[in-house]
């Protein structure tokens, strides 16, 4: 094997490499989140906090669609209705009295692994462009609904009354605990998600994206295992959108409009396609390009979209390189 | 005689209007080793396909471990003990060695809706995975992932993975093909360990293999078995000669 | 809910799956011989819309507005096709949506740079304005009616084409037997910078008979997109008999949902549920069709042979 002929171009030997696809960097990259909202009260940067929130809460779910876009090959261009339907969650069991997020999140989560789960009994029977195209309609069937929902907002959407409370405290109000709430549950799903990957489950639905019909031959069903896993990252969308509701103070079918779900993707493929976390990196680069674009100019999107392109064109990308996830 | 572990029942298959599998019917016995031979185009692979679930039959049945599996998918038949090697290896590329064999003792043993426990913490997956990997040859190529393993060590790795699931009859579709002279013979040596313990259904190219290893050939012609008998009487059948050792009588 | 008025919508959903059609054919098409997913497609249909608005506001005249509008989609067809598509060929689905997303997001900014926001509109010609009566009682726009006819014309000229043709013949062999066509020594890039520009072509069409009836605005792309995704899928990518068959079926349900669904519940539930419901489900039933159709049919009703 030692006089292999050294073909392998892009498994440049790098001590590094591994390091930044270990779920140990996912944390290094956790922890360097987390020092953002301290380092802007100290530094007196509100911005910042809201920014450093935002990018928690896009990589939560940019997180939950790598784990069924990078790990499971499923490229699903609906992730933005679970989003959506876990900040509706909230601000439905709000008008109802529900303002506590003990009942919130959960309900969401269930929300959106129910959305999703539903859904992905029709869209998995699929495969390829087929899937891609009937998740995007299935996911405007989810705002379109949002949107002829008169006692909602409609197309406006609507404004939540206050933040959610924690066991009655109205802790949440502030920013700050706000901006780690976000981290931590980002944090804690990054965590589960790894574990995930690693269990007997997640051997499987990894072993799918590459090599159904050998599944197949071992005695695996592939369509039980990817509605489970498609729920889940359902769930955790929902649980980032009733992040994101919480920190707007706001809800509106704008959340799960199809532009949404393909920033989500954009996301993902930035971050690399590879280790969950490439999803925080992904995220960060995304909201901060967004930011100082539409500082230069407001048509930042004439920028933003060729840059797509080259992407592509020029294969990968650089996060991509970075972090080594994306093969030829 | 032994009830025969896989049994084909006038097995027929037509692509449009052109059969690709005509009345075949054969058998394989415990502990036997069947090859297929035939021409190309003679409808080996559609043949392995609708065994394997691949493909459904238009008539006729297929019978295995005492059951009717026409109706049965891939997965269900693999799940009664039906284990398969590919024509073009197929193992999961990005997984080392050890973890494609523990993916297929895993599916043996026990439910693989378990999310939260590692899969490397069950030790006895792992170290029947390990055994099975040391039993083809692969002990020190445990951790290395398959992609990266040669065209014959991928073949091993196949082997491993259907040994480990303890199956009641593997289907091998051309094993042979494409591997080198000094590969070819360890892999018949593998095979050849496993006569009389694990029934095969082999498809084989290479005539040295299938003389060597099986107990029992039958011969397909244009979708339809043409002879079915010893290797000594294969060997010998005038009709076979003809129609397909031909060129290799007079080699 | 009287005959009139379920006359009146069964035009209209009749004129909105013509629409889909002319949006679909080229998408279909481009599916089936590539295996290329095309999200900008839509920018293709808001293109034609503005670029003819454009002309026959120059022009003065609607038929020469039309044309030109016509060979300037056709002309944008061929440059986007040269500067992105062809390089997006083979490979991943992924990486095309993402590249076509991109583009859909220049397009869409730009045209909102060079346009504005805010949606221009264009003037029927005098000849199609106005109404007809149909039949007593029945009066409807001669405009609708133009785009009725005109999109069936061009449903059967491109059946014609498909069915009759050589290059027609290609395209079909190609959608279902890429490697044989190839195998043949047909340029299969070139045969898809034909269909892919033709397909341009088609949505720009589609977009301008749409014009004078909706806003033409940067954003109006974006549903007859996802509309004529969930008609690819339901009639089956590359077939182009089920792209018609799909679109019409689309367009009835569509409208006579949006049309008669609270009169419906009304029938069964108590008057304010059903005007809450009503929409919310209205919006929901092609998609609902959709998953039914696919549930059964995975690869939709008429699945192009052998993929």
């Amino acid at each position: 094997m030692a006089t292999a002929p050294a073909a392998n171009d892009n498994a440049r030997p790098s001590r590094l490499g591994p390091f930044l696809r270990s779920p140990a960097f996912g944390l290094v990259l956790v922890a360097l989140l987390a020092a953002a909202p301290a380092a802007a009260v100290l530094l007196g940067q509100p911005f910042w906090l809201t920014m450093a929130t935002r990018v928690a809460i896009f990589a939560l779910a940019a997180l939950s669609l790598s784990f069924i876009l990078g790990q499971g090959g499923l490229v699903s261009f609906g992730h933005a209705a679970p989003f959506g339907i876990g900040a509706y969650a909230v601000l439905i069991l709000a008008d109802l009295g529900f303002t506590d997020a003990l009942v919130a999140f959960p309900v969401a989560f269930l929300a959106g692994a129910l959305f999703s789960g539903v859904t992905g009994t029709v869209a998995l029977r699929t495969r390829g462009v087929y899937f891609i195209m009937i998740t995007l309609a299935l996911a405007q069937m989810a705002f379109f609904t949002f949107t002829s929902l008169s006692a909602y907002g409609g197309d406006d959407g609507m404004t939540l009354w206050a933040r959610s409370t924690v066991a009655g405290q109205k802790w949440l109000k502030n920013d700050l605990t706000f901006a780690y709430l976000a981290i931590g549950l980002l944090a804690l799903f990054l965590v589960l998600g790894n574990r995930v990957l690693a269990s007997r489950f997640g051997r499987v639905f990894r072993g799918l994206k590459e090599n159904e019909s050998r599944l197949a031959a071992l005695g695996y069903d592939a369509y039980p295992v990817r509605l489970v896993a498609y729920a889940l990252a359902g769930g955790v969308a929902a649980v980032a959108g009733a992040l994101l509701a919480n920190q707007t103070e706001f809800v509106s079918p704008a959340y799960m409009a199809w532009q949404r779900s393909g920033d989500l993707i954009v996301m993902v493929v930035l971050g690399g396609l590879g280790p969950l976390h490439g999803a925080i990196v992904g995220a960060a680069v995304v909201l901060v390009v967004e930011e100082t674009l539409s500082h230069l100019t407001e048509h930042w999107k004439i920028i933003f979209g060729p840059l797509l392109i080259l992407i592509v064109l020029l294969r990968g990308g650089l996060i991509a390189r970075i972090l080594g996830g994306r093969r030829g | 005689m032994a009830d025969p572990i896989l049994k084909l029942d006038d097995l027929s298959k037509n692509f449009g209007a052109l059969p690709v599998t005509r009345h075949v019917s054969l058998e394989v016995l415990p502990g036997e080793i069947h090859a297929v031979i035939g021409p190309n185009g003679a409808g080996k692979t559609t043949l392995i396909n609708q065994i394997s679930g691949v493909l459904k039959p238009d008539r006729g049945r297929v019978l295995f471990a005492g059951q009717d599996v026409t109706r049965l998918g891939v997965a269900a038949r693999a799940r009664l003990g039906l284990a398969r090697i590919f024509q073009i290896s197929s193992v999961v590329a990005g997984f080392s060695a050890q973890e494609n064999v523990a993916l297929a003792a895993q599916a043996k043993a026990g439910s693989s809706f378990r999310f939260l426990k590692p899969a490397r913490a069950d030790r006895a997956i792992e170290d029947k995975a390990a055994e099975s990997l040391a039993a083809v040859g692969l002990a020190r190529r445990a951790d290395v992932a398959a992609a990266l393993l040669s065209h014959g060590e991928k073949r091993a790795l196949e082997l491993a993975m259907a040994l480990v699931q303890a199956p009641r009859l593997v289907l091998l579709d051309e094993p042979m093909a494409g591997t080198g002279k000094a590969e070819t013979e360890r892999l018949t040596e593998l095979l050849a360990g496993l006569r009389g313990r694990l029934p095969m259904l082999l498809i084989e190219h290479d005539m040295a293999t299938v003389f060597a290893l099986a107990d029992r050939i039958t011969v397909l012609v244009e979708g339809a078995v043409a002879a079915s008998g010893s290797p000594e009487a294969i060997r010998n059948d005038p009709v076979v000669r003809r129609a397909y050792l031909g060129e290799d009588a007079h080699a | 809910m009287n005959t009139t008025l379920l006359l009146v919508q069964t035009l209209n959903g009749l004129q909105l799956g013509v629409i889909l059609f002319l949006v679909a054919a080229g998408l279909t098409l481009v599916f089936g011989v590539m295996d290329f997913i095309n999200l900008a497609h839509g920018v293709q249909y808001m293109l034609g819309a503005y670029l003819t608005a454009t002309a026959v506001a120059w022009t003065d005249h609607f038929g020469l507005g039309l044309a030109l509008g016509m060979l300037a989609t056709l002309a944008a067809g061929f440059v986007l096709e040269i500067l992105v598509y062809r390089h997006l060929t083979g490979r991943d689905h992924l990486e095309q949506v993402l590249a076509t997303f991109g583009l859909i997001l220049f397009m869409t900014e730009g045209v909102k740079m060079v346009f504005g926001a805010s949606p221009i509109a264009m003037r029927t010609p005098e000849i199609l304005s106005g109404s007809v009566v149909l039949m007593p009682g029945l009066l409807y726009p001669v405009w609708r009616i133009a785009i009725i006819a005109s999109g069936l014309g061009v449903a059967l000229l491109l059946w014609l084409l498909v069915a009759r043709t050589r290059i027609g013949m290609l395209v079909r062999a190609g959608s279902t037997h890429a490697p044989i066509v190839s195998a043949l020594g047909v340029d299969i890039d070139r045969l898809f910078m034909i269909v892919f520009a033709f397909g341009a072509m088609l949505a720009g069409f589609a977009g301008s008979m749409a014009a004078p009836i909706l806003s033409v605005e940067p954003n109006m792309g974006d549903g007859v997109l996802i509309l004529a995704f969930v008609v690819i899928v339901i009639g089956g990518i590359g077939s182009i008999r089920g792209a018609f068959l799909a679109a019409l079926l689309v367009g009835l349900v569509d409208t006579l949902g949006r049309a008669f669904m609270t009169d419906i519940l009304k029938l069964f539930f108590a008057n304010s549920s059903a005007a809450k419901a009503g929409p919310a489900l209205a919006s929901m039933l092609i998609y609902v069709v959709m998953a039914l159709i696919l549930f059964f049919r995975p690869q939709g009703l008429f699945p192009a042979e052998r993929r």
